[in-house]
């Protein structure tokens, strides 16, 4: 799936007071993509996105916000951080956002950056009753979502007959995705939410049988927070975030990226509803988080069906035993063989945490447990490279983590070991250094046989095992106009990998040179280069199959965006990457540009842009708009066109309307894409049609 | 055999100066090799070594030795030693180092002058360099190199130093000569506890070297350090302590490679002239 999409945090619960600043226009999508990691594989971030989503969709109430809220929201260095609960310490509570500049050390852009994700709000003392709350939300919306590919998948053809008179495979259902997201919610109080979901090339059906009723997923929740001592009641879907995220790491986090200091550590923010679409990295039960003083202790509870592969497996000469070989995280069901998976195994979950906040705020510690249970052992096709990756039919491990804040240095780590003995540490610090440096380092070890199924520590490869590095970063302003990012990390691989059957070595760096002579003006130049090792083909000896060889990434971006008038802004970027294999060097290009008119209760957006690369390890990743709440980062290889329009429209009090048109064009091939995704036209054009209804 | 193979190795290595080992290609000082062999612009003693032009921007004069310690190898560590003086007309230095183990050493001592007019510190300096090869002969040959160090900025400084711009051989017999270098490097120093270093390297015959630094006091007697050097790629962390009159730095280097280097100096300063 080539387009990943983002659900945008809106900004509710943004009622006036009397001493609120005007709210400033928010360039969302700007701000997550400066957060958002670099884009390497095509690996579903629809979880990252749903996960910051879920960070800034509760405004952080700065009356009442701790080190680790404010430090989990990215928006502070610890400086700043520092210096707000400081002032809060000497001057009371926050009784306007005017406030804000009167602490030292803030300036007006990070001040204008902070406010859409901040509140002074007080749920009031002698609140309604619970569902007369829930009934008067006004931040309550119902959304549909369509979207489609308008050329003829090969998987939607009529099938073929192969030469044995069997039929080949095509999709059991039509190329249409359709989207259904209902949510109600308050911030501190609760939240009420439903999403379904139908795949392209998924059959609308219900059907007992194959365990589907009408949309191919369906997410639930209904969380309560702030009730008497308990933090957070969560029923149905949900995840949880502790520590460095070894044990409970919420799906994907932001790890690196454009902003290179504060994105490495991660909080413990608890238990979170789960709304994504991602049909896979949840928890579906029940967790509790429950405030005694200064302890606060977490209990999970899930059972959810899995999708995976099933075979049998002969255990002796009477019986056989059903063995799962892989799991499925795609969340697809389209052809008999993809159905074939869904929901053939059960996963139990049954995990806690315990957490221990010192009453200064300056340190925590805390330690968590997961036991994870499935209904059907799994045993991987065997491979020299997978041999100490998990196997069986249960999993346990534990952790236990601390943060430790002093001056300016915030220090966090957490160590975690698994039933196979299997470990994994993290150790970091984020520190302002000064006023205008800001430096990041962490240290992680994950042992080759460390399994946790639900974590999201730091790491170069996509899960923490088999990797030891350390990364470095820094954040330099000089002054406000300018703006120096950098980071470097060193990993190893002290075990084989997929495509690298050797143990390896690596390093990335990046930097980024911006300059914001204005808040609507934003020029950068952003640098990146990654060498790791790979197979390559045989090297002619007979006893090697395989040579592993580095291979060197470089990326160059140049971006320059600009408000020109109240309703115009403009981006123009020009994207840039090169590999070299074996002194060979291959490259890409891609040159775009973007214009946004806003008019009366209109508002375009459109893009025009070229690319031309060499290889598909050339391959650029563009940031597009989307459609609300939506964003896609597509990859582009080849050579060709690529264009889109997005329109949006308000349609009385209550209704949001919006439609995207895209269309890729090839000049240097006659079909798109492969397999039963092949189209047999040298073009692909997409629609997005969506609505958002307020229910108040 | 085994020793034969040794002193293959290390003629290879010590001729095309790829390792930066020996004393003369080599970063000098526990401070440098914290913060991945910047050279330009560290005004301290051991700056001698490494660009001459910085020698006259010490505060005071000082006498400083060191030891590096490579891989666990004792054939492959480094004694040093170095001064500066400063007089009203300039500042005056000396180094000597010495590498290697029994087999294969080599041996350097020089000595070198620094002025600053206005904004601008300039160097030069002459060494003497020795090359033994035990069983084998010895080279000797005269080495001049300058350098300089100016400020584009109340923040920000420039450095840059030439080595062996005579290209001098290793011995009379040979015709290998000992790599000429060129180094060009910007400090900025954003705060007071803050120092940050940028460098390029670039011998004739081998691969541009770029290196960033890093220094942090932490509080006025401790500062801490990391750099990070390209071809190969290097991770080196360093601390430093300051008391009264004594100083001491230590350094780590990370090859990724070979494995791991320490780096040990040890200065006494004299009062501030």
């Amino acid at each position: 799936m080539k387009s990943w999409f983002f659900i945008f945090f809106l900004l509710f619960g943004f009622t006036s007071w009397a001493q609120t600043p005007k709210k400033p226009a928010v360039d969302l999508e700007s701000f997550i993509e400066r957060l958002f990691p670099i884009q390497e594989e095509d690996i579903d971030y629809e979880a990252i996105y749903e996960q910051l989503f879920q960070l800034y969709q509760n405004p952080i109430n700065l009356n009442k916000a701790d080190l680790e809220v404010l430090q989990a929201s990215y928006l502070l260095t610890p400086n700043q951080i520092n210096q707000l609960v400081k002032y809060r310490y000497e001057f009371g509570d926050f009784l306007s956002l005017y406030e804000l500049q009167a602490i030292p050390d803030f300036d007006l852009t990070t001040i204008e950056n902070l406010i859409p994700f901040v509140t002074l709000d007080e749920i009031p003392n002698k609140p309604k009753p619970f569902l007369q709350r829930i009934k008067e939300e006004e931040n309550a919306y119902l959304l549909l979502r369509h979207k489609r590919t308008w050329e003829q998948r090969k998987g939607y053809t009529a099938p073929d007959t192969s030469s044995t008179g069997k039929l080949s495979t095509r999709y059991l259902g039509d190329p249409n995705e359709i989207y259904l997201r209902f949510r109600i919610q308050h911030s501190r109080d609760f939240s009420l939410g439903m999403t379904l979901e139908k795949d392209p090339g998924e059959q609308f059906i219900w059907d007992q049988k194959t365990k589907r009723y009408g949309f191919n997923f369906l997410s639930f929740h209904l969380t309560k927070y702030q009730l008497g001592n308990w933090k957070t009641i969560a029923l149905g879907d949900f995840q949880a975030s502790f520590g460095q995220g070894l044990v409970f790491g919420a799906g994907y986090t932001v790890g690196k990226g454009a902003e290179t200091v504060p994105t490495v550590r991660r909080s413990s923010i608890g238990i979170l509803p789960y709304t994504a679409a991602l049909e896979y990295g949840f928890f579906r039960g029940i967790g509790v988080t429950r405030k005694i003083r200064n302890w606060q202790v977490t209990l999970i509870g899930s059972r959810v069906p899995r999708d995976g592969r099933i075979s049998s497996s002969l255990d002796s000469l009477e019986s056989n035993q059903d063995i799962l070989t892989s799991i499925s995280q795609t969340g697809l069901h389209r052809t008999p063989s993809e159905l074939s998976t869904k929901g053939q195994l059960n996963e139990s979950n049954l995990g806690g945490n315990i957490q221990f906040s010192s009453p200064s705020g300056r340190w925590m510690a805390g330690a968590n447990f997961l036991h994870t249970s499935f209904s059907i052992p799994w045993v991987r096709t065997p491979s020299v490279y997978n041999q100490f990756e998990f196997s069986g039919k249960s999993n346990q491990v534990g952790s236990a983590y601390f943060n430790y804040n002093w001056k300016n240095f915030f220090f966090f780590g957490e160590s975690a070991i698994s039933a196979s003995k299997g470990t994994g540490t993290v150790l970091g610090l984020v520190s302002s250094l000064s006023k205008q440096v800001d430096f990041s380092m962490l240290w992680r070890n994950y042992s080759k046989d460390f399994h946790s199924f639900y974590s999201s520590g730091f790491a170069e490869n996509t899960r923490p095992i088999n990797e030891k590095g350390l990364y470095m970063g820094i954040q330099i302003k000089p002054n406000p106009t300018w703006k120096v990012n950098a980071y470097y990390d060193a990993f190893s691989f002290p075990w084989l990998k997929y495509r690298v059957y050797a143990p390896s070595k690596g390093f990335e760096w990046l930097g980024r040179l911006t300059y914001q002579p204005r808040r609507n003006f934003i020029a950068f130049v952003q640098l990146r280069q990654e060498e790791k090792a790979r197979n390559l083909s045989d090297s002619g000896e007979p006893q090697l199959t395989y040579q592993i060889l580095p291979i060197r990434k470089t990326n160059g971006l140049i971006s320059l965006e600009n408000q020109l008038t109240k309703q115009i802004f403009i981006r123009s970027r020009i994207l840039w990457s090169q590999v070299e294999i074996q002194n060979q060097k291959t490259s890409g290009i891609m040159i775009y540009q973007d214009v946004q008119v806003e008019k009366g209760k209109w508002r375009w957006t459109g893009r025009i842009g070229l690319f031309d690369s060499e290889t598909y390890d050339n391959r650029l990743y563009a940031f597009e708009n989307n459609v609300l709440w939506t964003f896609s980062i597509p990859a582009f290889s080849g050579r060709g066109i690529r264009y889109y329009l997005l329109a949006q429209r308000q349609i009385g009090n209550r209704m949001t309307v919006y439609f995207r048109f895209s269309r890729t064009s090839y000049t240097d091939r006659e079909t798109v894409s492969s397999g039963l995704q092949e189209i047999n036209v040298p073009h692909q054009s997409d629609t997005a049609f969506l609505i958002r209804y307020a229910l108040k | 055999m085994k020793p034969f193979l040794f002193l293959c190795f290390w003629v290879f290595l010590a001729i095309s100066s790829f390792s930066q080992t020996d004393p003369l290609t080599q970063a000098q000082g526990a401070r440098s090799q914290g913060m991945g062999n910047l050279k330009t612009n560290l005004p301290d003693a051991w700056t001698i070594f490494n660009n001459v032009g910085a020698l006259d921007r010490i505060k005071s004069a000082q006498i400083t030795s060191g030891f590096d310690s490579r891989f666990g190898l004792k054939e492959l560590s480094t004694f040093s030693l170095a001064g500066a003086f400063q007089e009203d007309w300039g500042t005056f230095g000396f180094g000597i180092s010495r590498f290697g183990g029994e087999l294969f050493n080599q041996h350097l001592m020089g000595l070198g002058f620094s002025n600053t007019m206005g904004i601008v510190s300039l160097g030069a300096k002459i060494e003497w360099f020795q090359t033994q090869i035990e069983g084998f002969g010895t080279g000797n040959s005269f080495l001049f190199s300058f350098g300089g160090v100016a400020e584009l900025g109340p923040k920000t400084f420039f450095g840059a130093n030439f080595s062996n711009i005579n290209r001098a051989r290793f011995s009379k017999n040979t015709d290998q000569r000992i790599p000429t270098f060129i180094e060009m490097g910007i400090t900025y120093l954003p705060s007071e506890n803050i120092s940050l270093y940028s460098e390029i390297e670039k011998e004739v015959d081998s691969k541009a070297i770029f290196k960033v630094g890093l220094e942090y006091k932490l509080k006025e007697w401790i500062c801490l350090r990391t750099g990070i050097s390209s071809a190969p790629n290097r991770l080196n962390f360093g601390l430093g302590f300051r008391k009264e009159r004594f100083g001491f730095d230590y350094a780590f280097g990370q090859n990724s490679i070979l494995g791991t280097s320490h780096h040990l100096s040890l200065g006494l300063f004299f009062s501030e002239k």
